[in-house]
């Protein structure tokens, strides 16, 4: 453990998140700058402004821009969906899969195709959230029941068992039916690009909303990591941080995966890899997540663009491909981080 | 890639199986009655070129596997029902196609067993190996070497010439023929189905100075479009029908080694064609794909030249043009196709 007084690490904190949103802004503009189509930065600008219906003002304003913003709202609700769950369950391993989120999400975007034939993105979007809503709160209801009351290993577990159990039934339904289920192919990868900006702004006000509440309570989570009965003895409102937890993480990964689809591996990495620079202090673990996260995100998704210029590598096979050597060079580096 | 630990067993009861198959045979060798008189037996042994080297078929065969597209409908068309095909199942085709269909019953013949798959896209060698074929013909498919070399075990098996799943229907006719021994009538079909093509083309002179892609519906969160390439039947059949092929799409042709290549939405203007010709799961599909603007501003969908098959008897016929589909189809593609371009 480093031994730093708190004022000196809260100065390094703040310093650093100045470096990240720096970063952010730039992976921001090499975003709207790189992409499938050669054009110089001048061009890219006047897209960006001249609004005459060239093709280069809808190349920016209908493929980048919109991939740019959906990394810019998918990224941190990924990221600070993770860290919630890491500190709800007290496993600095846990992923937002982990609470049947993605599985629940997955499994109403197959009963919206398979079963009412819906396969617009508009349509599906609203079942994906509502199946991210409803296994949460399902696996909540189940790890809450039984005389211990609830705690963090019986949820893992109904978030497990759960997720195993629609992942079951839902690859079933897609096998009798494959054609329908041609049209969502791209969702069940999960990728920023060639997806219109109607859906993100549907599901903007859900991802701030989880963003906000997340915020709120990053102080009572810090009190509840001593232990629930610590936690309760320092005043802690543990019970009420809990559904609060859970009410934002089913809001961001439920947004974030209606939005863009499942994308593994951001929700789990990137906060703990935030944490080894940050400490336990969950006040700068949640902002940090937020922003690394969307330069993940971002990063994954321009490099997916640079490597394979026309079908493009999807960001959710990207995200892993650049984010887990990062990982295990942290990893590597130090010895892995509890809570 | 299949785990050994899980081939081998299906393997061994795979060859069990066949030793058994051929100590019934041996014991019950009652000589085939030579019911196809025409078939002169200078015919056999034939020696077919695919991908994966030469196979020789030494008598004419009467058990015959299809696998992948276009074989079964010329197998039929000569004659042949074979005891094994591909399931077409797709959207509004239920497990046969229609022409396959009429024809098979024009021969007052029983429907063919459909091959099944794994979930994972194996084939059941158990299945190929109970429906005893002389000879497993794919010559428009995608096996790969493992599974010729398994499917060989089972029968003399001919494979796709140069691109997987990327065959001209001409010559698919032709290996057919050669396979079943019935060249020359393979060779007439052949002529009668371009008779009826270059009938179409002679009809449209309009269709020889339109440029054309073909590809298949775009769906969200796709970042490109797909086209097929020159090698793809699609294409072959568009260009017999006097339609030249997108600048773009002949130089993509040129290195791909698919049958399919994506162009970026970014950049489809690259793509400079007069006509769009693509198939599409349903109508819907179709909609959700004119309603993205970078595809909606390309310029055949922009100027609404465009023909997408929404209906899957149209989308095989079109897919996997045979001896059979393309009189089936024909006359209802083309008028499409000449209102397309129409202003």
């Amino acid at each position: 453990m480093r031994t730093r007084t708190p004022a000196a690490r809260n100065a390094l904190n703040a310093a650093g998140m100045l470096v990240l949103l720096a970063a952010l802004l730039g992976i921001c503009v090499l975003s709207v700058l790189v992409g499938a189509r050669d054009m110089a930065a001048s061009d890219v600008i006047k897209g960006l402004f001249v609004f005459d219906g060239s093709t280069e003002h809808l190349v920016v304003w209908e493929s980048r821009v919109p991939r740019t913003l959906i990394g810019l709202f998918v990224g941190p609700a990924l990221g600070v969906c993770g860290a919630l769950i890491q500190a709800f369950t007290r496993n600095p391993l846990a992923d937002p899969g982990i609470l049947g989120v993605n599985a629940g999400a997955s499994f109403a975007v197959t009963i919206a195709v398979g079963l009412f034939g819906i396969t617009s993105a508009s349509g599906y979007v609203w079942f994906a959230f509502a199946g991210a809503l409803i296994v949460t709160v399902a696996v909540y209801v189940l790890g809450a029941t039984g005389r211990s009351g609830i705690t963090p290993e019986k949820l893992t577990l109904a978030g497990v068992a759960i997720s195993a159990v629609l992942g079951g039934v839902a690859s079933a339904i897609t096998l009798k039916n494959r054609e329908a289920f041609d049209s969502v192919r791209f969702w069940a990868v999960g990728s920023l690009a060639g997806r219109s900006l109607e859906t993100l702004w549907a599901i903007v006000p859900f991802i701030v909303v989880g963003l906000v509440l997340a915020i709120a309570i990053s102080r009572s989570l810090n009190v509840i990591a001593l232990g629930d009965d610590l936690g309760r003895s320092l005043g802690a409102r543990v019970d009420v941080t809990r559904v609060l937890t859970i009410a934002s993480v089913t809001l961001l990964a439920g947004g974030a995966t209606a939005v863009a689809g499942p994308i593994a591996f951001v929700g789990l990495m990137v906060p703990h890899a935030v944490r080894w620079f940050t400490g336990p202090d969950q006040r700068w673990i949640i902002p940090y997540s937020m922003v690394a996260a969307a330069i993940l995100l971002l990063v994954s998704d321009v490099v997916g663009r640079i490597l394979l210029p026309s079908a493009e590598l999807r960001v959710g096979i990207m995200t892993a491909v650049i984010g887990a050597p990062i990982l295990i060079l942290l990893a590597r580096r130090r010895m892995a981080h509890g809570l | 890639m299949r785990s050994t630990a899980l081939s081998r067993p299906v393997r061994i009861a795979a060859i069990l199986a066949a030793a058994a198959l051929a100590l019934t045979a041996c014991a019950t060798s009652t000589p085939a009655p030579v019911e196809s008189g025409n078939v002169p037996d200078s015919a056999f042994p034939v020696t077919l070129e695919h991908i994966y080297g030469e196979t020789t078929i030494s008598e004419k065969p009467e058990r015959v596997v299809t696998i992948g597209w276009n074989a079964q409908d010329v197998a039929v068309a000569l004659g042949v029902v074979p005891v094994g095909i591909s399931d077409f199942t797709w959207g509004t085709v239920d497990k046969y196609l229609p022409w396959f269909v009429d024809e098979v019953e024009a021969l007052d013949a029983e429907l063919p067993e459909i091959l099944t798959t794994s979930d994972a896209g194996e084939y059941d060698y158990e299945q190929i190996l109970s429906l005893e074929p002389d000879v497993i013909l794919a010559p428009h498919s995608g096996v790969t070497e493992e599974e010729y070399a398994r499917l060989t075990e089972i029968a003399p098996t001919v494979a796709y010439d140069k691109v997987a799943w990327g065959a001209d229907w001409q010559d698919v006719t032709r290996t057919v023929g050669a396979a079943l021994g019935q060249a020359d009538e393979a060779e007439a079909l052949l002529s009668e189905t371009n008779a009826l093509i270059d009938a179409q083309a002679a009809a449209h002179p309009e269709f020889a100075d339109k440029t054309f892609a073909y590809g298949w519906a775009w769906v969200e969160g796709d970042p490109a479009l797909g086209f097929y390439m020159q090698s793809d039947a699609r294409e072959i059949l568009l260009e017999q029908l006097g339609f030249q092929p997108s600048a773009k799409i002949a130089e993509l042709s040129k290195t791909s080694t698919e049958f399919y290549e994506y162009v970026s939405l970014e950049e489809l203007d690259s793509v400079d064609a007069d006509l769009y010709v693509g198939w599409s799961n349903s109508q819907e599909e179709y909609d959700a794909m004119l309603a993205n603007p970078l595809v909606a501003s390309w310029g055949p969908i922009a100027d609404d030249n465009a023909y997408m098959m929404t209906t899957q008897e149209l989308g095989w016929a079109s897919s996997q043009p045979s001896v059979l589909s393309i009189p089936y189809s024909l006359d209802l593609i083309v008028p499409e196709l000449a209102a397309a371009i129409a202003d």
